[in-house]
């Protein structure tokens, strides 16, 4: 009960929800959360459509055979380069934290948890010069996010039969950045400027999920999410809302053999919706993205699935927040991961470890480094 | 249980260690790639309209910093003098008493604070003084007693030297000339004229220094027995010391006029648009003043013009604070717009509760330099007090 309660806090205590940081999550929102256990990020979001542990289906979170807590805890390293120079970053998120199980004697299952809904940590530094009194003065900017969006789910799942399993999700959208921008001026007779800012965002979101087993051997789920708009404050000022998108979502696992399964997925987010509402803010824009993954778990033991699997997965993924108008981000990447049960199958850990490349095309380039621990207990 | 319990504090350990390391910070071209937008303006205000003006009186010759002492300086002649503490009339003896005394020597001692170091040839007079000179004597009842017969000597100031203790020795026959009579009780007073190979002023340091300020210094021989304790010194500080102008000059009424001695302070008031009174970070702020002509003063003497805050807008009374503008040095002969960097002092008056927007202008050091610029005033055709504002608006920060 104590290691119970122990890892209960720790989840509940995370200093931040956030997912990984990026530099192609400066504009906009952020950078999208993935909602993905390490299970799932070890196939690279493959499976993420099935996984229990993950916070992507509702319907998938009657796989949780018994009341499960956990938490993810994601160190990343990148590295940055842009024509205004280059820079290696590092930061550590909690991304995942659920508690959920089946409701004993029914055939319904309930979840609740946290998770990132988009990351805006960040901190630009940049020198430029102006001239108000005719002469040239340098000055040196440094503007630092932190923060982003979390969502908190409340997700039911029904097992109809033997093969098919429906859900339900309701998402609390919340968050707050503190923005604040720095400049300092190369001529000491301007004195620095310090501001700084709260923002916050308010918003709803509902999904529906399915999973569906074809045969013993193959298996679809489906998805479909709309997040309401959220409503964006500045200092508990009302200045706007943005609208959030829908999410499409289908996914498959083939087990090609006792030891083998393959997977895949694809996601599709109307973040355009929220182009206009950018716009009118001043911002950039934003687009529709696809988030398109593939993986395998290989399971070295048959009678022991939990014991050391190997992940391996491939994805591909647009970016909804240009960091320029007409620019296009994306990231490809590549992950592995494995876990164990131990404890009698009462913990678990998982690990998943991504190498990403993200661009829009210009010389701006991200490389990143990515694992993602996740601790499970099933008491 | 146990090995969730082993598991529990690596955990624990991983999470705090790891959560404590970032590096988020990356070069980015501004404003192209970033959220938010910073804009900068300039603008310029105008003082209002007849609510600047000068007064005189602040400070009094001999209650600042120096003395001015000046031969044929264009910009003012004026003689100064002291009168030191009185000396007694016997010295006390470590382990003894109070002891008659005889004068062995006398140094009269004063400090050079500024002169213009291309003029040569520079002495300093001493004069004996009656002690009828005090700060109610006019130039002439002081000027008249600065002749041949009152002279004690003169020290000749090396051409190199642009600060530093002057120190005349009397001591034989020449002690006659400080020789006190009963009504003097012990009290001495000096004056001091200078010549040089140009006309040309200095500033000597007043007593309102301390040590710095003018020395009389009497060795003396004390009537013990006991030759080691027989050599004894008194030193005496300024009492009073002060200098006289030959003229002494009245500000114009249409002008601002700084400086001076005594000295003539400016107030000027200002009215910030609401647009920076409520909201914008003010970056610099520079008050414009013109002259109305070249700056007089000592040449090569340094002379800083300085802008107070006003705690509370009384006129000539008003209260300053400690915020400063300035202070900017400025030059004899010059006649270029003076700027007064006073953006701290203007945010004084932002926000919600403002100070209020006026400025008190007075020159460093005060009632002590030849310095008396004079600028234009909102009552001037042209070249009118301003304010030069650099100001940033609240970031952008609603702009993703």
């Amino acid at each position: 009960m104590r290691a119970r309660l122990l890892l209960l806090g720790l989840m509940l205590t995370a200093p931040s929800l956030a997912a990984q940081s990026s530099m192609f999550g400066v504009r906009g929102l952020g950078l999208p959360g993935r909602e993905l256990s390490a299970r799932a990020l070890g196939s690279d979001g493959a499976i993420g459509l099935f996984d229990p542990e993950s916070s992507l289906n509702p319907a998938s979170i009657s796989g949780l055979g018994v009341l499960t807590a956990g938490f993810a805890l994601t160190p990343d390293w990148r590295t940055w380069s842009s024509p205004a120079g280059n820079a290696s970053l590092r930061a550590t998120r909690f991304p995942l934290a659920y508690v959920g199980g089946p409701v004993p004697g029914s055939r319904l299952s309930l979840a609740i948890g946290f998770a990132s809904y988009a990351d805006h940590d960040f901190a630009l530094a940049s020198v430029g010069t102006f001239s108000p009194r005719g002469q040239a003065v340098t000055y040196y900017d440094t503007l630092t996010s932190t923060g982003g969006l979390s969502q908190f789910r409340f997700a039911a799942a029904y097992r109809l039969d033997d093969a098919t399993t429906i859900g339900a999700a309701a998402y609390a959208i919340t968050g707050s950045n503190r923005v604040i921008t720095h400049r300092y001026f190369s001529d000491s007779s301007y004195l620095p400027i310090l501001q700084r800012t709260e923002m916050s965002y308010a918003g709803p979101g509902f999904s529906l999920g399915l999973t569906h087993r074809f045969s013993s051997a193959f298996s679809g789920a489906l998805l479909l999410r709309s997040d309401g708009a959220a409503k964006l404050d500045i200092d508990s000022t009302r200045v706007g809302t943005i609208d959030l998108p829908y999410t499409f979502g289908a996914g498959f696992t083939y087990r090609a053999s006792r030891k083998l399964q393959l997977a895949g997925q694809g996601i599709y987010q109307t973040w355009s919706g929220a182009n206009s509402d950018l716009l009118a803010l001043g911002g950039v824009g934003s687009v529709n993205t696809l988030d398109v993954s593939a993986g395998l778990e290989f399971t070295p033991d048959p009678r022991r699935p939990t014991r050391h699997p190997l992940r391996f997965g491939v994805r591909y993924a647009g970016l909804p927040f240009p960091l320029e108008a007409g620019a296009r981000a994306h990231e490809f990447s590549i992950a592995t991961g494995t876990g164990a049960r131990f404890a009698r199958g009462r913990g678990g850990m998982d690990l998943g470890l991504q190498y990403a490349w993200r661009s829009d095309g210009s010389a701006r380039k991200e490389r990143a480094l990515l694992l993602t621990l996740g601790i499970s207990v099933r008491p | 249980m146990h090995r969730l319990r082993w598991l529990a504090a690596p955990v624990i350990i991983a999470a705090a260690f790891l959560g404590c390391s970032e590096q988020l910070t990356a070069p980015a071209n501004c404003p192209a790639e970033c959220p938010g937008g910073q804009t900068v303006y300039d603008t310029v205000l105008s003082a209002l309209p007849g609510s600047d003006s000068s007064f005189i009186g602040y400070v009094k010759p001999g209650q600042g910093s120096s003395l001015r002492v000046s031969d044929q300086l264009p910009a003012s002649e004026d003689r100064a003098f002291v009168r030191f503490t009185p000396r007694s009339d016997s010295v006390f003896v470590a382990g003894d008493s109070n002891r008659a005394y005889t004068v062995d020597s006398v140094a009269l001692e004063a400090t050079l604070q500024a002169r213009d170091t291309s003029v040569k040839g520079l002495s300093v007079y001493f004069y004996r003084l009656p002690l009828t000179i005090d700060t109610n004597s006019t130039f002439a009842d002081l000027d008249g007693e600065l002749n041949p017969a009152n002279l004690l000597d003169s020290v000749a100031v090396s051409d190199t030297l642009i600060q530093g203790r002057l120190r005349l020795v009397l001591s034989g026959s020449a002690l006659d000339r400080l020789s006190f009579t009963p009504a003097d009780s012990g009290r001495l007073a000096i004056g001091f004229r200078i010549h040089a190979l140009r006309p040309t002023g200095i500033r000597l340091a007043s007593g309102a220094t301390g040590t710095t300020g003018p020395g009389f210094i009497s060795y003396v021989k004390a009537a013990v027995t006991d030759t080691a304790k027989q050599h004894q010194f008194l030193t005496r500080g300024a009492a009073q010391d002060g200098f006289v102008s030959q003229t002494v000059l009245i500000p114009d009424p249409d002008l601002l006029t700084v400086g001076g001695s005594p000295s003539s302070r400016a107030i000027i008031r200002f009215k910030l648009p609401e647009y920076i009174q409520d909201s914008v970070q003010v970056l610099r702020a520079s008050l414009e003043l013109i002259p109305a002509g070249p700056i007089n003063g000592l040449p090569n003497d340094s002379v800083q013009v300085e802008a107070r805050n006003v705690l509370t807008d009384l006129g000539a009374k008003s209260p300053t604070g400690a915020l400063i503008g300035g202070p900017v040095g400025i030059l004899e002969g010059g006649a270029d717009t003076v700027r007064i960097e006073m953006a701290r002092l203007v945010r004084s008056w932002q926000g919600s509760s403002p100070l209020p927007g006026a400025v008190i202008i007075s020159l460093l050091p005060e009632g002590s330099s030849f310095s008396r610029p004079v600028f234009y005033s909102t009552r001037s055709p042209a070249g009118q007090p301003r304010l030069r504002i650099t100001y940033a608006p609240r970031f952008n920060f609603q702009r993703p």
